[in-house]
């Protein structure tokens, strides 16, 4: 594929910015050990400089957070041993691999067909189609490996994908870790909305959110291959959207989860990143359907030590049941 | 006959001066200045200097003109409120969360930054967050957010627990979480 050497003006003063911010790095030697632990996330040609920087920028700010290391919930979710941010590092390198940007393409020659196996053992989710039709609307970023997996094994064939700059990737199973940045991607929190006390930690943290999120889809198996999302019911902030989870340990719950560690382990956050720490949180924990309460909420917390209580702090409901689906990749046959 | 009648007006305006800027007494027995307010410039007539000290005086006028427009940043940001139904382009999008309700949230968040700096606007914070935890066409994540520092502020303010039962039980369950 041919690359355009065509340069908008000012980019060479762009680049040279961005360079500046990439030397301008500086972090401890302990960090740095464990930063280079991590496996190398690969970025397509189209993405750009600036673009990759921020990226490694935020991939270090999540291995030197000083998270709790006992959240039973992700451990639980996870599947961790602990929740070390060097724990979570290494869980999010497992399932992103590859960066493309919002131009990756998955015709024109980009993708071709590996094999074609006689049978698959068993059926894709029956809301594949709408979750294939939401992927590529996705203004955030998808997981298009997860995706392309998907789309093969409804079609009977194994799929590899060239991705500029990286070369073929064969898309054997759900843990490909190809995913594409969207529009929205690192499009700011400011000065749009004229939040300037607003810092560029929360957009840090939404976007490694939306990574953990996107990691979660390169697991599952059978009907749950990929996590997909559901369509949110009556009544719901998304209502009739494909925007909500089933299960309990899907995409949104990872998400919510790490939004959640960084509201705990930020001791210098200020009340403004606070409050927006927690709508994040509470979008992401809306959209995961039928979770039960935690036992011990942060308000029924609150309410507690006034001596005080509330009928909804009082009883989990019987009815539901935690609904964990195998979060072990299948391997095309 | 001329000169009355511009007598009578003249008395007619020092009367109208009067009434408008005689000192009051509280209930705890205090005399309140009479301040008037014009706008957000925060115009003051009246004997301050007699019932308080200058820096006192300031200090209400501040006050009343901070509550003023403060109040009328919340009845903006309660007409910004997503509403059930409400779709906008980016919530097509299984992952954003729509600009228009990014943008209120980010809102919400400086709202929270000005109730920590300055406790007199507590209650007008508490009026706001359970007139939008009580809105019925408001989306439920605000809704449940509302409601979880409707809470918080009302047993800080008035040591009740607010509890309605208009407010579905999920969204008190959801913004329990908080």
């Amino acid at each position: 594929m041919r690359h355009s050497n065509k340069r908008e003006p000012g980019a060479s003063l762009n680049r040279f910015l961005e360079f500046g911010l990439i030397l301008s790095f500086s972090f401890s030697a302990a960090a740095q050990a464990r930063f280079l632990l991590r496996p190398e996330l690969k970025y397509s040609q189209d993405v750009t400089l600036y673009q990759r920087s921020l990226t490694e920028s935020d991939l270090r700010f999540l291995s030197e957070a000083e998270f709790p290391v006992n959240n039973q919930e992700v451990m639980e979710v996870l599947d961790l041993t602990d929740s070390s941010s060097l724990n979570m590092s290494a869980w999010l390198a497992e399932r992103v691999k590859v960066m493309t940007d919002s131009k990756q393409k998955l015709g024109d020659g980009a993708v071709r067909v590996l094999r074609s196996p006689a049978t698959w053992n068993t059926e894709p989710s029956a809301d594949f189609i709408a979750a294939y039709a939401q992927s590529r609307s996705q203004v955030m970023m998808s997981n298009i490996g997860a995706t392309i997996y998907q789309f093969g094994k409804r079609t009977g064939q194994v799929f590899s994908l060239l991705v500029n700059g990286v070369g073929w990737i064969s898309i054997e199973s759900p843990r490909a870790g190809v995913v594409r940045i969207g529009d929205g991607y690192f499009a700011p929190l400011k000065p749009q909305w004229g939040a300037e006390t607003l810092s560029r930690r929360i957009a840090r943290i939404f976007r490694l959110e939306t990574l953990f999120h996107e990691a979660r889809h390169s697991d599952g198996r059978g009907s749950h291959v990929g996590f997909s999302h559901v369509i949110c019911p009556k009544g719901h902030t998304y209502q009739g959207q494909f925007a909500c989870d089933s299960m309990n340990n899907g995409a949104y719950r990872v998400g919510a989860l790490l939004t959640q560690q960084f509201k705990e382990s930020c001791t210098n956050c200020s009340v403004e990143e606070k409050e927006l720490l927690d709508f994040l949180y509470l979008d992401s924990r809306s959209r995961v359907l039928n979770l039960e309460q935690a036992q011990e909420t942060s308000l029924c917390d609150y309410l507690g030590a006034w001596g005080a209580g509330a009928s909804y702090c009082e009883k989990k409901d019987p009815l539901l049941k935690p609904y964990f689906v195998d979060p072990q990749p299948e391997v095309a046959p | 006959m001329r000169s009355l009648s511009a007598l009578g007006i003249i008395g007619l305006l020092l009367l109208g001066t009067y009434i408008a800027t005689r000192p009051e007494v509280t209930e705890s027995g205090h005399i309140r200045p009479a301040v008037l307010i014009e706008g957000n410039s925060g115009l003051l007539l009246g004997d301050e200097s007699e019932a308080l000290p200058n820096s006192a005086a300031a200090q209400v006028a501040e006050d009343v003109v901070n509550n003023q427009a403060f109040k009328a940043e919340l009845e903006f940001l309660s007409q910004k409120l997503p509403k059930s139904g409400q779709r906008s382009l980016a919530s097509q999008s299984a992952k954003a969360i729509p600009s228009g309700e990014r943008e209120v949230m980010v809102e919400f968040s400086i709202l929270a930054g000005k109730l920590d700096q300055d406790s007199s606007l507590k209650p007008l914070g508490l009026k706001f967050y359970k007139d939008c935890a009580l809105g019925e066409r408001v989306k439920e994540n605000f809704r449940a957010f509302c409601f979880s520092r409707a809470v918080r502020l009302s047993l800080e303010l008035e040591n009740t627990v607010w509890d309605p039962e208009e407010i579905p039980l999920r969204i008190k369950k959801l913004g329990s979480e908080l």
